[in-house]
């Protein structure tokens, strides 16, 4: 093996009772990939804030190239020639590229009477540097234009120049390529190995596993906070780096076949065009969906799904604006003109996009949290006191049902984790059997036991007649569960396939904006 | 814990206060015993200050359900102006009905009249976006100065001096209580009780208890659970409206028996801090309210009794036993220091599939 630009010996983290790493030992090796993968609580991401000097260890030691450091601050860090890209990129959106950049950079020049903070900043110089080191990989950045403008792909340009601009040569990157279309991601390996070729050392935090086999040279599984293997990815499949994350095996494919027999359209939206206050216009959207099938709608986060999720949700405030142009139908009927409660009221499930936000009151219990679903008259009289016996026993079915840990109604929703709060979202939404469910990125940051049974469920509901439009950001799962497929990109729907001619290439092209 | 903290922070209030008290040249001990002696001494001492505790009670309310649903209501002082004037109205121009129709309709007059003040806020939050800090503030300025116009304009008393109206029909006096003496204590105070203990129970046991919680602790999940946070929120600024306005009854219906203009030392800000206090629980509400009403009544007598006391007294405890409840830092500091290892360890790690 290669020297070592990291070791991690024995570390040992926790917070209070609970134990985020525990004896947690790998080494990277200077040039090369490695990939750190792990469900969601494995504690990832408490590896790389010890690494960065955002937290310090309890115990053991962290080595970088053969050297035991302590940082105290990430400042500490980028000295020692770490640079981290986080999943929420940590950029100001109204400074312009440069000024991002010029924001981290130390200022060394002039005389060390002006406090640095008063000393002039050589923008000019700058920027040639920085274009010169864009130049080298053949990308345009807009330096002078708010970084909140630009899209996604580019914002994460600009922070790995930002670490090369800074001299860093071992890159951790956290979830990098959850922003990016799968042509993108393609191109943005290629990068990643030319840096390995140059020299750097790239430690990259991942869930795809794909990615982690098609990337990377070594891996590291973290479960409950301990490495369990760390390994050459040679010789590894999908299902053994998944079965070594879990600790048990489990199957990737959610056993499907394709869709028995579409019934009649319940859910039906042909939106002409829609310009919301808030967020990306849509136009041309058009979505026909039947008893007994699942629509996929696959595209790059915010191209128009949330506005799309926000009009199947409340018809009646988007059409309220004199922008809004088309029709929505569901179960046949027209629905322009329900508010949320009516569309609770017809019996459709939604699994929001993002369950903390908008699925579920963390501060309240399970038997609580209960009462957002459809069935919230079910359980209060008609002078609104409530039924708490039934509720309680009913949310215990539920959490039976679901699999749901703990399982105890009286919990606290937001003392579950991630996995099992979905699950529960899962249940609320779909125990009674909607007609029409419309589920966002059902299993994001969810650990793969979970995502295995809501993909299950979701299918069985399929089968039993329920029409489910998914919108997911995962273009796998929209091709593993879908009997259609609807590409959307800035605002439209741009293509669409049927199940068995999707191809990925095709759909990935379409989810770019159709620019190869 | 959760139910510690409140009564350990009235205590460090206090005793923080009579720091004060030393800073200022005087005995705490005497000062503390002067306290006590007007605010429990006699019959008609307990009386007054259960007299002060009272609108407190209505006022914390008022405060406590719109912040159950997430908002800061700072108009109740205006509110309980609007809620007076009504019902002070109401009895005015029917004096001769019988006290059977008359109290009911009284205190239904005085609910109304602060519920429709508390409706406009809301409704310019849900339909304009305006904050509600910033409309109830403006809001009590428009009570102060239209109550005082109609008081004085359309219905005054020209047997009086004072700045007050016509006194209202003899059928809409609630009785004072002999065992308090001279003191106004009348039913007012069981009405208090009567409306902590619905609040109590449409915060449990509702549904729009639970919407008014659910709307409070997350907007938008509640929006997706099919419940109209527009409304809910309307809802929440005319029930809390209406508790404030409730104020009326027992000044007009229990005390003076008319509109007198400033009749409030405050009650709708002093409210805040009760329902802080109270940390909005319903039922935790009247022994805050009683506490605040106790020091305003205790405090009254400072000025006679010390050269270098005065009622202001009252003012500073009140802040300081704020500022001791919100003293996060310190609160979890002291925790820290003594923690024991979690008992719910186990049920998180449970928790996690």
């Amino acid at each position: 093996m290669a020297f070592p630009a990291v070791e991690f010996q024995k570390v040992t983290k926790s917070f209070g009772s609970i134990v985020a790493n525990r004896e947690v030992s790998f080494t990277v090796g200077k040039g090369t990939i490695h990939a750190l993968v792990g469900e969601n609580g494995a504690g990832k991401s408490t590896c790389m804030k010890l690494l960065y000097g955002m937290y310090s260890a309890d115990s053991g030691e962290i080595l970088v190239n053969g050297k035991a450091v302590h940082f105290g601050t990430p400042r500490d860090a980028m000295l020692q020639g770490i640079g981290m890209v986080h999943q929420h990129f940590l950029l100001a959106p109204t400074l312009s590229a440069l000024d991002n950049i010029l924001l981290m950079k130390p200022v060394s020049s002039g005389s060390r009477l002006i406090p640095q903070a008063l000393r002039p900043l050589s923008r000019k110089r700058t920027l040639l540097e920085l274009q010169a080191l864009a130049k080298e990989f053949e990308w345009e950045i807009p330096w002078n234009q708010p970084v909140e403008n630009l899209p996604l792909g580019i914002q994460q340009r600009i922070e790995i120049l930002k670490l090369l601009y800074l001299r860093a040569d071992i890159l951790v990157l956290d979830e990098p390529t959850a922003v990016l279309t799968p042509h993108e991601v393609t191109e943005f390996f290629e990068t990643l190995r030319k840096f390995r070729n140059e020299g750097k050392t790239i430690l990259i935090v991942t869930h795809k596993l794909k990615e982690v086999l098609s990337l990377a040279d070594e891996v590291t599984v973290l479960r409950d906070g301990e490495s369990v293997a760390s390994c050459s990815v040679e010789g590894l499949t999908e299902e053994s780096l998944a079965a070594l994350m879990v600790g048990r095996p489990v199957s990737l494919k959610a056993s499907m076949g394709a869709s028995a027999f579409p019934g009649r359209s319940l859910l039906c939206a042909n939106i002409v065009s829609s310009k919301p206050k808030l967020g990306l216009p849509l136009k041309d959207v058009c979505i026909d969906v039947r008893a007994g099938e699942i629509i996929g709608i696959a595209g790059v986060e915010g191209n128009g799904q949330s506005e799309l999720l926000r009009l199947l949700q409340h018809p009646k405030i988007s059409f309220s604006e004199s922008t809004t142009r088309g029709e929505i139908e569901i179960l046949g009927k027209d629905a322009r003109h329900y508010s949320v409660k009516q569309m609770r009221k017809m019996g459709i499930g939604f699994i929001p996009e993002d369950r903390h936000l908008q699925g579920l009151l963390l501060d309240k219990s399970l038997w609580e949290n209960m009462l957002l679903g459809c069935e919230a008259s079910r359980f209060h009289s008609r002078f609104g006191f409530l039924k708490q016996k039934e509720l309680v026993s009913y949310t215990l079915q539920i959490l039976e049902e679901f699999e749901v840990r703990p399982l105890d109604p009286f919990a606290l929703a937001g003392s579950l984790s991630g996995g099992n709060q979905q699950k529960f979202i899962c249940g609320r939404e779909t125990a009674f059997r909607p007609k029409v469910l419309v589920a966002s990125n059902p299993t994001r940051g969810v650990d793969i036991g979970a995502i295995e049974f809501i993909h299950e469920h979701l299918l069985r509901l399929r089968d039993t007649g329920t029409a489910i439009l998914l919108l997911s950001a995962d273009l796998d799962e929209v091709m593993m569960l879908s009997d259609r497929i609807h590409v959307m990109s800035r605002g439209s729907i741009t293509a669409s396939f049927l199940r068995n001619e999707a191809d990925l290439a095709e759909i990935g092209f379409h989810m770019g904006g159709g620019i190869r | 814990m959760r139910f510690l903290r409140p009564i350990v922070a009235a205590f460090a209030g206090i005793l923080l206060g009579f720091l004060v008290t030393l800073l200022a040249g005087e005995n705490p001990l005497k000062v503390f015993a002067v306290l006590a002696q007007s605010a429990f001494g006699s019959p008609y001492d307990f009386g007054m200050t259960i007299f002060y505790a009272t609108p407190l009670i209505f006022t914390g309310l008022s405060v406590a359900i719109a912040f159950k649903a997430g908002l800061f209501n700072i108009g109740a002082e205006g509110q309980l102006t609007m809620g007076a004037l009504a019902c002070a109205a109401v009895g005015i121009f029917f004096p001769e009905l019988s006290p059977l129709v008359a109290i009911p309709l009284g205190i239904f007059m005085a609910f109304v009249g602060g519920s429709l003040y508390g409706f406009v806020p809301g409704y310019f939050l849900v339909k304009r976006g305006s904050h509600e800090v910033i409309t109830t503030i403006m809001l009590n300025f428009i009570a102060a100065a239209l109550s005082s116009w109609v008081a004085l304009n359309l219905i005054p008393n020209p047997a009086s001096q004072n700045p007050e109206s016509r006194p209202v029909g003899n059928a809409f006096l609630l009785e004072r209580y002999s065992f308090f003496q001279d003191a106004p204590v009348t039913a007012a105070l069981f009405l208090a009780i009567f409306v902590v203990g619905v609040c109590a129970f449409l915060l449990r046991k509702t549904y729009l208890g639970f919407s008014l919680k659910a709307c409070g602790e997350n907007a938008s999940a509640s929006e997706y659970g099919g419940i109209s946070t527009s409304r809910t929120k309307i809802l929440a600024m005319v029930l809390a409206g209406g508790l404030a306005g409730l104020v009326g009854v027992v000044e007009i219906m229990g005390n003076s028996g008319r509109f007198r203009l400033d009749f409030s030392p405050g009650y709708g800000f002093t409210g805040i801090a009760v329902a802080f206090l109270a940390r909005s629980e319903p039922l935790a509400i009247v022994p805050a309210a009683l506490l605040f009403g106790a020091l305003h009544k205790g405090t009254l007598d400072l000025d006679f009794e010390f050269s270098n006391m005065s009622r202001d007294l009252a003012l500073v405890l009140q802040a300081l036993i704020i500022l001791s409840l919100s003293a996060d830092g310190l609160w979890s500091k002291l925790i820290k220091s003594r923690a024991k290892p979690p008992q719910n360890s186990k049920s998180i790690k449970e928790g996690k599939s």
